[in-house]
């Protein structure tokens, strides 16, 4: 496949450094100069962009609170906030004519997904330490159903050994069709079809980053629960 | 697109840095000022609730300390009332014991001076008589 010409290009050749790595480090630096100015202008009573940046914090803090509890949502918020709003910007920036999006490649994804994976681990170890491996081996938990926990703890598994490969795969799909369907109907026919179609992949480009940071959420919520 | 490569590690990288970056610069900051806007919010309802525990105390003791006035004034008013009606009483009295010994006296006087006057008359009646007697025969 031809790679496309894009602004990134200007500063950085995709021959050295590819576009998908090049735009990630673009989202991350306009959301830390979003984040310094929002840190230069932060008032009790919010203006401007700090409304903008408190609402989605807000909400990404009820989410969290709400499904992990307060203690380990304190330490867990970071981490979920971050995973939000970077594929939130990074989806946006494939709507952008001269931009590409990030979240259409597997490694930015990855990037994600493993760590979501590690932590939810670490902290289900944290959390409960040698018990955690009660989580795995299902509801019945007698020497009479040794074969069913060893059935559900196969099952567990390769269930959690899958959770980083569908969150990789399930945001990049999204996004690599939503960008070849706008690729190939800007072809076939320009600026009606396409704008009803950008218009979805707005759409798209928001759920796609709140089903991640909620499935995140769930899985890192499983794992600091008591085990049933 | 499909190819899972060493971009990764540097992908990861950036993500952790950007992580470490915005909770020092962004979230920390902004939980900091969620605090404070709920302390600042729990404040001004507790110092509401304080200020209308206040108030409901002073309704209590100003309904209080009017009707401890009330009761005050009710005492003060009936004492007064009684001592000016004993004042009247002795004022009526005396005044009743001056107008008869008044009334006495000029009876007395009256009496006297009636006397007088009989004991005047008495005294003229001879020489009214011989008078009346002496105009008679001259007649």
């Amino acid at each position: 496949m031809v790679e496309e010409k894009l602004l990134m290009d200007i500063i950085v050749s995709p021959e050295v450094v590819p576009h998908v790595v090049s735009y990630a480090l673009l989202a991350s630096l306009i959301l830390i100069g979003t984040a310094l100015a929002v840190k230069s202008s932060l008032r009790l009573v919010p203006v401007g962009v700090q409304n903008v940046m408190e609402t989605f914090v807000e909400a990404i803090l009820k989410l969290v609170e709400d499904n992990i509890g307060h203690h380990w949502g304190k330490q867990l918020f970071p981490f979920i906030c971050t995973i939000f709003v970077f594929i939130l910007l990074c989806n946006f920036m494939g709507l952008i004519p001269g931009f590409a999006c990030p979240t259409a490649n597997i490694n930015t994804n990855a990037a994600m997904a493993v760590p979501v994976f590690l932590l939810t681990h670490y902290y289900g170890v944290r959390a409960h330490g040698v018990k955690y491996l009660y989580h795995f081996l299902g509801p019945m938990r007698s020497i009479a159903a040794l074969p069913l926990m060893i059935l559900m703890f196969f099952t567990e598994f390769i269930g959690h050994l899958a959770r980083p490969l569908t969150l990789t795969v399930r945001l990049f799909g999204n996004m690599t069709a939503k960008h070849i369907i706008l690729f190939v109907l800007a072809i076939i026919s320009p600026w009606v079809v396409p704008t009803a179609i950008l218009a979805l992949g707005v759409l798209v480009s928001i759920v796609q980053a709140f089903v991640f940071t909620l499935l995140a959420t769930l899985y890192l919520a499983g794992a600091v629960e008591e085990a049933h | 697109m499909l190819e899972f490569n060493k971009w990764f590690f540097v992908l990861a990288l950036n993500f952790f840095v950007l992580l470490f970056i915005l909770n020092a610069i962004l979230f920390k900051p902004l939980l900091k000022i969620f605090k404070e806007r709920e302390d600042t919010v729990k404040g001004s309802l507790d110092a509401a609730k304080d200020m209308n525990d206040r108030r409901e105390e002073s309704i209590v003791r100003l309904n209080r300390e009017l009707a401890e006035a009330r009761t005050k004034s009710k005492a003060i008013f009936e004492t007064l009332r009684a001592e000016g009606q004993q004042k009247q009483k002795e004022v009526f009295s005396s005044a009743s014991a001056e107008a008869s010994e008044i009334l006495e006296k000029a009876r007395a006087e009256i009496k006297a001076e009636a006397e007088k006057a009989r004991q005047s008359l008495r005294a003229d009646i001879d020489k009214f008589s011989d008078e009346i007697v002496r105009k008679l025969v001259k007649v």
